[in-house]
């Protein structure tokens, strides 16, 4: 809760400066230059540290770069501290699932189904429960 | 008319009962193709339908088989009977092949589907996360 309210007390020039910076970090992702969408993330994270969004991307991309355990760590500890964001809870759940720890993820995901809130969210998170729901052959 | 008549010798009368008989002979062979025909008939029917309907009808189908080759004493016919028997028997296992391939395929169909529908929807959650950041 205190990070939300700390989210919410930032500079809203210096969040939105964050937010184009995620928006680049996005697109370069997508270009697959992904040291240049790392380091859009990292100015991301510089300009809004009390975000859990800018950390979530970031994470995302170091998954999309192989770097699967720093993602998981990262995405655990945006679960800590930022336990109301249901986006770090469902990413963190993904990471569990493909590291091949399903138990975790399925609490994740159970956690991340109590705080979802947007309709993305809970898109997001009936998606990733239709990928990974099936049992795997 | 009457020389006509009285021209009729013995060796002409022997004629037509030889033509008779040959006729009769006819008579009871064609009857004799009749009814092996019937009976032909009759077995590959019962060869053909009894193991759809009856209880118990391969074992039927299996007699009549054997009926029928025995009637007939030919062993090619039996071979050709084998042969259809096991092509039947391949042409089922690769039907039951097809199925499992097919199936197989629609297994990951929905598999893709659902993992390319994941990819969407993260993709437009990051998207709006990053938006909500502007307003």
């Amino acid at each position: 809760m205190m990070a939300k309210a700390n989210a919410e007390t930032i500079d809203p020039e210096v969040r939105a400066q964050a937010g184009r910076e995620l928006g680049r970090a996005m697109v370069l992702l997508e270009m697959e230059e992904s040291e240049a969408a790392l380091q859009a993330c990292e100015r991301a994270v510089g300009l809004a540290p009390q975000d859990a969004t800018p950390a979530v991307v970031r994470a995302l991309v170091w998954q999309a770069m192989g770097r699967g355990r720093e993602a998981l760590m990262e995405l655990k500890r945006i679960t800590r501290a930022w336990p109301e964001s249901a986006l770090g809870h469902i990413h963190f759940a993904e990471a569990c699932f493909l590291g091949g720890r399903e138990r975790a993820g399925w609490r994740a995901m159970d956690r991340a189904r109590q705080v979802c809130e947007t309709e993305d969210e809970r898109a997001l998170w009936g998606a990733m429960q239709e990928a990974w729901g099936a049992p795997r052959p | 008319m009457v020389n006509r008549i009285g021209g009729h010798s013995r060796g002409a009368m022997s004629v037509g009962h030889k033509t008779m008989a040959k006729a009769e002979q006819e008579k009871k062979g064609t009857f004799k193709k009749v009814l092996s025909g019937s009976v032909d008939v009759a077995l590959q029917a019962t060869s053909a339908v009894a193991p759809a309907l009856l209880p118990g009808g391969t074992l039927l189908k299996m007699g009549a088989d054997k009926l029928y080759q025995l009637k007939n004493g030919e062993q090619a016919q039996g071979q050709e009977l084998d042969k259809m028997w096991q092509m039947q028997q391949d042409s089922q296992m690769f039907n039951m092949q097809y199925m499992q391939l097919q199936q197989r395929i629609q297994a990951d169909n929905r598999d893709f589907s659902a993992m390319s529908n994941l990819l969407k929807v993260r993709h437009d959650t990051a998207k709006a996360a990053i938006n909500n950041m502007h307003a």
